[in-house]
């Protein structure tokens, strides 16, 4: 009786573990690459944006559709950045008939620097002071300058982190150009970049813009009842920023998308209101910096009381 | 037909289902690199590990800077204007204050992107700093807190503005026989 019962379990086993391996083959791994390749797993689409320009105007990434773009992220403060800036002032003025956008986002506390330097160099495309959100979306863009470059159909081609010469830039360029609005066969690469995609061999990995586009930028507010969003905000709202920004949770959360600490506070405050732990950008484990360690690109050691003098 | 419809279903509750199972993976690989953050290229540790020191007296302590390879940070007094200069800073306390530091010379050094050589720090550098001692300290073991200000960079790119947090640890004696310490 004994040997029949474990017969029964291991040949149980057996064919619960072949499913599963059959289920995983067939459906599961294809259907992730389909869709990690329907979402642009090769050349993804960017990340659309809006910001105000320093001169005011607003600067919307989808009014460039059609055009070639180049995407700056860059600061008066890091010298790789400022290398390429004339580089940029030229392709633009180079390439501005035939289709070329180039578009600057300062990682900048304000504007009177970034202004200042624009007027300096007599820069010929717009740039706006950008926001920690922005840079998620590009994926959490931590090294300076990063560029990328973004075909007419509005995919990016090309991710280049850290400064490269305008010849390179001038290449990608000049072969994007010549392709149409449509996005090109699923054979094309460009002529010089290591993997699709890539330039340093890396595919271009993006943020979430679903979480990212949250009111709570980084949890996932969407099983929430209008009154409860309108009870959460509130709250963090309320609630003070323990990462030394001197901003609510909530402020914290719409400045900068990348601290740890707002996010933390957040969930911890979505699970206290509704019972329940949130959806959100990453795990809950194991993030928490150390005092004084917070790396955000965009707000660094940018609290009025600890911002370092330029 | 019927077997056209069966696969119908089938196809669609099988994209259903490997949707859900897609997205959550998409989902979790983006969150995680959302939160993508810059490497902290620069340690700092004080010495001496305490320092004894009597109320009113003058704290001496060493910051021992270690910065990662294939990094460097800009000096205290930058070449370039817009360059951040590394700087100490620590946080108001009622028994210490900062006094001054004493930042080691810099280093010249040609990078590709610039034309001219920028003063920097690379590998380990020391900062000396001088504290205060309150008068009114009583006797007993503080902490200090501080942070050792930089901007990194690289031959190629830049990392933000950051900090190298720090804690200089005092232990305040009564008499005036603690060593390392000078009457102010």
């Amino acid at each position: 009786m004994k040997i029949k019962k474990v017969l029964v379990g291991v040949i149980l086993g057996g064919l619960i573990g072949t499913g599963l391996y059959f289920l995983n083959r067939n459906w599961i791994a294809p259907a992730v690459a389909h869709t990690a390749d329907a979402q642009g797993g090769t050349y993804p689409m960017a990340p659309d944006f809006e910001l105000t320009d320093i001169s005011g105007q607003p600067l919307d990434l989808k009014a460039y559709r059609g055009k070639v773009v180049i995407l700056d992220f860059w600061a008066t403060w890091c010298g790789p950045c400022r290398y390429e800036i004339p580089e940029f002032i030229n392709l633009q003025k180079k390439y501005r008939a035939q289709g070329l956008q180039v578009i600057g986002v300062a990682i900048e506390d304000g504007l009177t620097s970034v202004k200042a330097y624009y007027k300096q160099m007599g820069m010929n495309y717009p740039v706006a002071v950008g926001n920690g959100r922005i840079a998620a979306l590009y994926g959490g863009v931590v090294g300076l300058p990063t560029s990328f470059v973004i075909g007419r159909d509005g995919r990016i081609y090309a991710q280049h982190v850290g400064a490269e010469d305008e010849s390179v830039f001038e290449n990608e360029v000049r072969q994007l150009l010549a392709v149409g609005t449509k996005s090109p066969s699923s054979g094309f690469r460009l002529d010089g970049a290591g993997i699709p995609g890539n330039v340093s061999g890396n595919k271009i990995q993006l943020g979430n813009p679903k979480l990212l586009n949250s009111p709570v930028p980084g949890i996932d507010v969407s099983k929430l009842t209008a009154a409860q969003l309108a009870e959460y905000e509130k709250k963090l709202g309320q609630i003070k920023c323990t990462c030394g920004c001197d901003y609510s949770v909530l402020q914290c959360r719409r400045v900068d998308t990348s601290c740890s600490l707002s996010l933390q506070l957040a969930e911890d405050e979505y699970k206290k209101l509704f019972g329940s732990s949130p959806a959100s950008l990453g795990n809950n484990a194991s993030r928490k910096p150390e005092k004084g360690q917070r790396r955000s690109l965009l707000k660094s050691d940018s609290t009025p009381a600890n911002r370092p003098a330029l | 037909m019927k077997i056209m419809q069966n696969s119908q279903e089938r196809s669609n509750l099988r994209r259903i289902v490997l949707g859900f199972t897609a997205a959550a993976l998409l989902c979790v690989g983006n969150g995680r690199r959302a939160l993508a953050q810059a490497p902290h290229v620069v340690h700092a540790s004080v010495a001496p590990a305490v320092e004894t020191v009597h109320a009113g007296a003058l704290a001496r302590v060493v910051i021992l800077a270690r910065i990662a390879n294939g990094y460097h940070v800009n000096a205290h007094k930058p070449t370039l204007d817009y360059a951040i200069p590394t700087r100490l800073v620590f946080d108001p306390s009622p028994v210490a204050s900062f006094k001054s530091a004493r930042y080691p010379a810099a280093k010249l050094v040609k990078f590709n992107f610039s034309e001219k050589p920028l003063a920097v720090y690379e590998g380990l550098f020391k900062v000396r700093a001088k504290l205060i001692i309150a008068a009114s300290a009583r006797a007993g073991r503080y902490r200090l807190q501080g942070v050792l200000r930089y901007q990194a960079c690289n031959q190629e790119s830049c990392l933000p503005p950051s900090s190298a947090p720090l804690t200089v640890t005092l232990r305040v004696v009564a008499d005036r026989t603690a060593s390392g310490s000078g009457k102010l």
